[in-house]
């Protein structure tokens, strides 16, 4: 009993490491203030929860068809945003996040509205079913080093930097002519990318989803995440989701109803949040953590 | 007579839809030094970002060796040989003064990016001494050295500088200004725009003083004993 609890923990910290290395690539590395990463997991979980349910699709296609569909939207998203900065775009990333939660609510012929979407198969990848909790807790090992070491090669790459120059100055980078607008709406679309992964996962993981798991709540825990464990480091990313997965655990077992539960682990949150914000604002493990400078400055 | 290497005819540009520059003509000879000043909020920025692409086009015509850049994004600028040191210097903060320079010859091989690094650590000895040093802890003169330096790391045709000296001490100006007049000797095409008339105005070939988004005044340095200029620009 007590392993399947931990293993489902880790099946959710695998989650979240996908959702915030993610997240961070935008917000860390390209400085894209972006509140709307929970619309490309919710696009990732409800196409390839839709595909499989009304065609049987399997679930890695639905996962590629989700995430593919996820990139264009967050591409495109790049256009109404290309002059909002900081937290302008913060702003209008949330509204789209809104709007596709809004979408999802009442768009009942599709996505069957608040009654969500019950019964979504467990995934079977090459005929090797994932249908238990050791399994799906190594398949979310896989997945969420694969995608570790896909953004790791990615943020030292030429295109990495660029995405870094843009986030330290915009202009300074097209003085090196650098196409920003390009780069930032790549930038975009890859995190959309595996964001929608993530939810594809997670859907196929729990069989029923609803719009509630797709809330402001939710995108306010992945960005705190993001926050404590640091920006611009994928290694912070992974700490922070893992820390704030368990963190709250401890909870539970406090003899308190479960209302008063939730209010707390909110609290905890906020408290761990402003303790970082204070004392370490670069995070647990933020850029630079491991980078000398001759002048001994590090930051 | 040679060709010029830029010029700038009945220009009109601004930003969204604020027109700043009405009609102005511009032309510079290849291995010329030109220095623009003016007034306050006159369009002197706004010439040389215009050359770059960073102004809304209304009207008129930036040949660059047979090329109108108006219809040229400004990456694809960059690409043609023109460099811009933006106003306010604009290091990456968070990487080495190496770094920076790095990322000023990204598309060069290994060889080329050495030697253009040892070239602008010549012409700038202090960058070398702090090649290892944070960029953004670097005192206002040698973020300005570094910004200069970056941008030469692409050997550029044409250098637009905007303000290059704003916000130094006297004795760091003259540094900028004797190694801008250093790197135009060495046959980059300079284009600057400058406050301290005084200074721009001796090292100079050639100078436009732009006022409320027009040509005011076309001259060498012998601008400078002008009785109107003297009274505007230079103090008396």
């Amino acid at each position: 009993m007590i392993e399947t609890y931990l293993l489902h923990l880790f099946i959710i910290a695998c989650l979240y490491v996908i959702l915030t290395t993610s997240l961070n690539l935008a917000i860390g590395y390209t400085g894209l203030l972006n509140l709307g990463h929970i619309a490309f997991y919710a696009i990732g979980a409800y196409t390839s929860s839709l595909l499989a349910l009304n065609f049987g699709v399997p679930f890695w296609i639905g996962a590629l068809a989700g995430a593919t569909l996820a990139a264009i939207v967050g591409y495109l998203l790049s256009y109404p945003t290309i002059k909002l900065k900081g937290d302008y775009l913060a702003l209008g990333t949330l509204g789209f996040s809104i709007i596709v939660e809004s979408v999802l609510k009442n768009w009942v012929s599709l996505t069957r509205g608040p009654l969500g979407l019950p019964g979504i198969p467990k995934p079977s990848i090459f005929g090797f079913a994932i249908d238990t909790i050791p399994k799906y807790a190594l398949f979310g090992l896989i997945l969420a080093v694969l995608v570790y070491i896909v953004l790791e090669i990615v943020v030292r790459s030429p295109f990495g930097r660029v995405l870094q120059a843009i986030r330290d100055d915009e202009m300074a980078a097209k003085t090196l002519g650098k196409d920003t607008f390009n780069a930032k709406a790549k930038a975009l679309a890859l995190s959309a990318f595996i964001a929608a992964i993530g939810g594809s996962y997670y859907a196929h993981y729990v069989t029923f989803i609803d719009p509630t798991f797709f809330s402001i709540l939710e995108t306010i825990l992945i960005f705190s995440m993001v926050i404590v464990g640091g920006t611009a480091s994928m290694l912070g990313s992974v700490a922070g989701a893992v820390l704030l997965t368990l963190l709250p655990e401890p909870l539970r077992f406090l003899p308190f109803p479960s209302s008063i539960i939730g209010g707390m682990r909110q609290a905890l949150y906020a408290l761990l949040l402003v303790l970082v914000i204070r004392w370490r604002p670069q995070g647990l493990i933020g850029e630079n953590t491991f980078k000398k400078f001759k002048n001994g400055v590090k930051r | 007579m040679k060709r010029p290497l830029l010029k700038i005819s009945n220009l009109e540009t601004g930003y969204d839809n604020l027109k700043v520059l009405h009609g102005i003509d511009m032309s510079v000879q290849e291995g010329a030094l030109i220095a623009i000043i003016g007034p306050n909020g006159s369009g002197k920025s706004t010439a040389v970002k215009s050359v770059f692409g960073l102004t809304t086009h209304f009207k008129g015509k930036i040949r660059f060796q047979n090329k109108d850049l108006s219809k040229y994004k400004t990456h694809e600028i960059v690409r043609q040989g023109v460099a811009y040191v933006p106003q306010g210097r604009l290091v990456f903060d968070s990487l080495s003064v190496e770094e920076n320079l790095d990322i000023g010859g990204y598309n060069l091989e290994t060889e080329t990016k050495k030697e253009r690094k040892q070239r602008i650590f010549k012409l700038f000895p202090i960058l070398k001494e702090k090649r290892k040093h944070q960029a953004g802890f670097l005192s206002g003169g040698q973020q300005q050295m570094l910004s200069i330096g970056r941008a030469l790391m692409q050997e550029p045709k044409l250098l637009l500088l905007d303000e290059p000296s704003l916000g130094l001490d006297p004795k760091t100006q003259q540094l900028i200004f004797k190694t801008i007049k250093d790197i135009n000797k060495a046959g980059t095409t300079v284009m600057m725009v400058e406050q301290n008339a005084r200074q721009a105005l001796k090292i100079c070939s050639k100078a436009y003083i732009i006022e409320q988004g027009r040509i005011a005044a076309v001259g060498g340095p012998s601008l400078a004993k002008q009785k109107k200029v003297k009274e505007l620009y230079l103090g008396g």
